[in-house]
């Protein structure tokens, strides 16, 4: 017990101290998860409310292969980011490996099903009925668009909470297509991960704590702003 | 037609390969109410969404105001011209007012201009309490009264109703169809409403439209589609829960003596004896004589005599009313004139009435049955409801006569309190 506490106090004095290492490091993990969120959120909308509102040879094929991936193991994303992003592979031109876009598009491969999944959910479980009457009370294309993903925005703020809880948590694909470089790609679950192996367990749970804090203040941001009006 | 604002020709759809909707011509007048009534399963959405713009139809034209709707760059302008509201409220998430500004905020209306005709229309649908509620917090008839208002503050060319009532309660029902009732004369807005239940139609409606079975089988006045039903299907539809096959025995002077089997039915009109008929009887234009008090029956084997609640001298105009009702031949019977045997409908058995909903005189009177009952008659007219249909049960228990039911209600009773079963009647009713 005594050294989760002492690794509590630790984070703290930590963040207190404003450590400029761990400062950096927790940054770096909020921009790199928030920038691929972003992105998968830029292409799961549109795509799950297209998949949602049209019918198409295969389509069942396609949303079980977007619920899959939903749950791709970050360590499958961060091998095959890997082999796309080495130096001899087919997108190895781009010098991408070991830098923290390898981990923003290993990190949008993991959320982008996991946002175009739930939108499909969302959108799908708006009465097919509500689409014809807002068709018939003068909404165009784009209106309806737009009265569609506003009727379910609830269930859409709950996407972003999952691609964003995804991304920051996961470990596999970060280490492997950031290399944990120091002051260049290390993140918090990297970070965690390298002082556990180290033994240095207060300062692993002084990250990890800062981790769960960080991810907590994201969710509980997104959850007042899904919970704000509702009836009582 | 000239006024015509909205038109349909030759409209076909189809679903794995079965015909739901054949139309042939249909003209929605400027600033009427059509009523389209028909059975679940009839077409009459699937006709309202085409008339909506909607649904493209797989063949057939839709015109407004006399051009063809094009359905590709300018489908939107023609939509806009057009509300719908359905049979369940669809709300947005948010306010009433916002609900039902929607429509006009959809078409690019400034917001206070929106605010203050969404207001309106809040009030004259006794929802402004409710303004600033969220929609999802409503009860269903506070929803759809708030998608009533939402279509009537478009202020629309052609107003679009697919049975905005059938899912509420019977009290609700009847709060709102007095106040769309009142909107709708206030507005003199071009409405189709499309319903299963006849009451509303005959409340509202300009003109009918009976649908069976993807036609539209009658299109009238409502005293045209009520009191004379263009044949046996659609006059079951339209609330003649008696439809009695039988034969002619006898006729003299105009008035036919029709043998259902068990009992003898007198009836106005010009066919010779022993042609197959169906008499469509309509219970609120049934009177009765007492059975000790009744008028001798002109033919041997009747049993009963009929049908007169008017005293006086009213009964002679019945009578001569009575001579005038006309015959049309059924729809697609075999040669009524022809050589077998036609099937005719023996068709409102009396004038027209005077307007919906009011009670007619009625019926075949020997002129000296009329003569008679002119003294003897009881007054026997009777509201529909359970006490009355008790007391007119009660009532008519003495007597001999067949044919009274609970009006335009699913009950099917004749006098002797039995149940008259319609799938008996269909059976036998002649084949065409």
């Amino acid at each position: 017990m005594e050294l989760i506490w002492d690794g509590i106090r630790q984070a703290f004095l930590l963040l207190l101290g404003m450590d400029r290492e761990v400062l950096a490091i927790t940054w770096l993990s909020f921009q790199i998860a928030a920038t691929s969120t972003g992105l998968a959120l830029a292409v799961g909308i549109p795509l799950g409310t297209l998949i949602a509102l049209t019918r198409f040879p295969a389509r069942a094929l396609v949303v079980s292969l977007i619920n899959t991936g939903m749950g791709l193991p970050p360590v499958v994303v961060g091998l095959f980011v890997s082999i796309f992003l080495w130096r001899g592979g087919p997108l190895g031109f781009f010098e991408l490996l070991y830098t923290p876009a390898a981990i923003v598009i290993a990190q949008f491969v993991i959320a982008a099903p996991i946002v175009t999944g739930l939108t499909l959910a969302a959108v799908q479980q708006i009465p097919p009925m509500f689409r014809l009457q807002m068709v018939a009370i003068g909404a165009s294309r784009g209106q309806l668009l737009w009265l569609l993903l506003r009727e379910a925005r609830l269930p859409m703020l709950a996407a972003v909470m999952a691609g964003f809880g995804g991304v920051i948590s996961e470990i596999g694909a970060s280490m492997m297509v950031g290399g944990n470089i120091r002051g260049q790609t290390r993140v918090l679950t990297t970070a965690t991960v390298m002082e556990t192996t180290k033994g240095s367990f207060d300062v692993a749970i002084a990250l990890s704590v800062i981790l769960l804090a960080m991810t907590f203040l994201v969710n509980y941001l997104l959850t007042a702003l899904q919970q704000r009006r509702r009836p009582s | 037609m000239t006024g015509a604002i909205l038109e349909i020709g030759g409209v076909t759809v189809a679903h794995g390969g079965r015909a739901v909707l054949q139309i042939d011509r249909l003209a929605v007048r400027r600033g009427e109410i059509l009523a389209i009534i028909g059975p679940n399963g009839s077409g009459k959405s699937t006709l309202l969404r085409i008339m909506g713009l909607l649904d493209r139809p797989a063949r057939g034209e839709v015109r407004l105001d006399g051009r063809a709707i094009d359905w590709g760059r300018g489908l939107l302008t023609s939509r806009r011209r057009f509300a719908s509201v359905f049979q369940e409220p669809l709300l947005a998430d948010t306010t009433v007012e916002r609900n039902v500004a929607l429509g006009l905020t959809l078409r690019g209306v400034p917001a206070g201009e929106a605010r203050r005709r969404a207001g309106h229309w809040i009030a004259r649908f006794g929802i402004a309490p409710l303004a600033g509620r969220q929609a999802r917090t409503l009860s269903g008839g506070e929803a759809q009264r708030t998608s009533l208002a939402r279509a009537f503050a478009i202020e629309p060319d052609v107003l679009l109703l697919d049975e905005p009532f059938s899912a509420l309660d019977p009290a609700t029902r009847e709060d709102l169809l007095r106040d769309l009732q009142r909107a709708l004369r206030e507005t003199t807005l071009t409405t189709v409403f499309v319903t299963h239940d006849r009451n509303e139609a005959l409340r509202l409606g300009d003109r009918v439209g009976v649908m069976l079975e993807g036609r539209l089988e009658q299109l009238d006045t409502p005293e045209v589609v009520f009191g004379h039903p263009a044949g046996p299907d659609v006059a079951r539809f339209v609330g003649v829960e008696n439809l009695l096959p039988g034969r002619i025995a006898s006729a003299e002077g105009g008035l036919l003596t029709v043998d259902c089997g068990a009992l003898h039915v007198l009836v106005p009109g010009e066919l010779s004896i022993g042609r197959s008929v169906i008499l469509c009887v309509r219970p609120e234009d049934v009177g009765r004589v007492h059975a000790r008090q009744r008028a001798q029956p002109p033919s041997r084997a009747g049993r009963g005599a009929y049908l007169d609640r008017t005293a006086g001298a009213r009964a002679r105009r019945v009578w001569s009313a009575a001579r005038r009702a006309d015959h049309s031949p059924l729809r697609g019977g075999a040669g009524a004139e022809g050589g077998q045997p036609g099937h005719r409908q023996l068709q409102s058995l009396g004038g027209p009435r005077d307007r919906p909903g009011q009670r007619r005189l009625i019926q075949a009177l020997s002129p000296r049955a009329a003569r008679q009952s002119a003294e003897q008659v009881v007054d026997d007219e009777w509201e529909v409801g359970e006490r009355q249909q008790r007391q007119a049960r009660a009532a008519l228990e003495p007597c001999d006569v067949a044919i009274a039911t609970g009006a335009r209600r699913a009950e099917h009773l004749d006098v002797f309190g039995r149940e008259i079963e319609q799938p008996h009647l269909t059976d036998t009713r002649p084949r065409v």
